[in-house]
C-alpha cells in the first residue's frame, strides 16, 4: 500500500469508526441547561474555597501559637546581670542559667537559655 | 409590551450564533475529549465544561478568529491538563501514566464494549499519546499542521514528526489497522 493510499484508508477507517461511536453518544443537551448546570466549575470553585479556608485557618492558628509562646527576643543592653540571671553558684565560670521563667501563656518551659559570663573571683 | 433594546438584540443574536456553533460542534467535541480521556462520562463532562468556558469567552468578545473547532479543542485540552495535574482520583492523565490503575478504579465505561472504541484503544496502544492525538486531529478532524500545533503546543514540524512516527508505528501493526 502506498503512503498516500495508506493515509486515505486510515482517514476513511477512522471516520467510519467515529461515526459508530457517535451513535453511542447522547444528543447535545440544551445550551441553556448546560450553561446553568455548571457542574465541574462549581465543584472546582467549591474545592478551591475549601482549600482557601483551610489555609487561612492554619495561618491564624500558627500566628496565635507564635504570639503566645514566643520567647523574649532580646535583653536590654544596660540591664544589670543580676537582675537578668541570679547566679546560684559563685566561682563557676562560665555559668549556665535560665534567663527567664517560662512564659505564663505557654504550658511548656521556655527554651531560651542564656550564657552569662561572670567575673572570676580572685 | 416591552421590546428588546439594541444591546439586548445584539446579545440575543450573539447567543443564537453561539448556540449554532455549539450544536454543530458538540459531537466532534465529545469525540475529541473521549480520545483524550477514553471515558464516555468524563468526556461529556469535559465537553460541557469547555462549552461553558467558551460561552463565557464568547460573551466577553474573546471568541474564535476563524474556525471554532480548534478553539474549542484547545479549551477542552486545557481542562484535561488541569484535571490531570490536580490528580483527581479516577482520572486518566493525558500522558497515559497510571492509566491502568485509574481505569481499574473507575466504573466500567459502556462505550468500551463498542467495537469502534476497541479499535481506537488499540490504535492508541501501539503509539505514544502525542502521536495518537496528532493522528486523530489530522485524519479524523482534518485539521492543518498549524491548527494541530496550536492545540497541542507544538511547532508545525513537531506535528509532522508525530504524524509520521504514528503512521510508521501503525504500519508495523497491520492487525490493528485492518480491523
Amino acid at each position: 500500500m502506498s503512503a498516500d493510499n495508506f493515509e486515505l484508508v486510515l482517514r476513511a477507517r477512522m471516520k467510519s469508526h467515529a461515526a459508530e461511536l457517535d451513535r453511542s453518544l447522547r444528543p447535545a443537551p440544551r445550551l441553556s441547561a448546560l450553561l446553568s448546570s455548571g457542574g465541574a466549575a462549581g465543584r472546582t470553585l467549591g474545592w478551591l474555597s475549601v482549600r482557601l479556608v483551610l489555609g487561612l485557618a492554619a495561618a491564624v492558628v500558627l500566628a496565635i501559637a507564635l504570639a503566645s509562646g514566643a520567647p523574649p527576643l532580646h535583653v536590654p543592653q544596660n540591664a544589670p546581670l543580676a537582675s537578668i540571671s541570679p547566679s546560684t553558684s559563685a566561682g563557676a565560670s562560665p555559668t549556665q542559667s535560665l534567663a527567664s521563667p517560662p512564659s505564663r501563656a505557654s504550658p511548656t518551659p521556655s527554651p531560651s537559655i542564656t550564657f552569662v559570663l561572670e567575673p572570676l573571683a580572685t | 409590551m416591552r421590546t428588546a433594546g439594541p444591546a439586548e438584540t445584539v446579545g440575543l443574536a450573539s447567543d443564537r450564533a453561539f448556540e449554532e456553533v455549539y450544536l454543530a460542534a458538540w459531537p466532534r467535541l465529545c469525540r475529541y475529549t473521549w480520545v483524550l480521556v477514553r471515558h464516555h462520562e468524563d468526556a461529556e463532562d469535559i465537553a460541557a465544561e469547555a462549552v461553558r468556558r467558551a460561552y463565557s469567552a464568547w460573551q466577553s468578545g474573546r471568541g474564535p478568529a476563524g474556525d471554532p473547532m480548534p478553539w474549542l479543542f484547545l479549551i477542552a485540552r486545557r481542562i484535561v491538563i488541569d484535571r490531570s495535574r490536580r490528580r483527581i482520583p479516577g482520572w486518566l492523565s493525558l500522558s497515559g501514566q497510571g492509566a491502568s490503575s485509574d481505569r481499574e478504579m473507575r466504573a466500567a465505561d459502556p462505550i468500551d464494549g463498542v467495537e469502534a472504541a476497541v479499535w481506537f484503544n488499540q490504535l492508541r496502544d501501539c503509539m505514544s499519546s502525542r502521536q495518537h492525538e496528532a493522528i486523530v486531529l489530522r485524519y479524523l478532524f482534518d485539521l492543518s499542521d498549524q491548527q494541530i500545533g496550536r492545540i497541542m503546543g507544538l511547532s508545525a514540524a513537531g506535528v509532522r514528526t508525530n504524524l509520521s512516527r504514528g503512521v510508521a508505528a501503525l504500519r508495523k501493526r497491520p492487525e490493528v489497522f485492518d480491523r
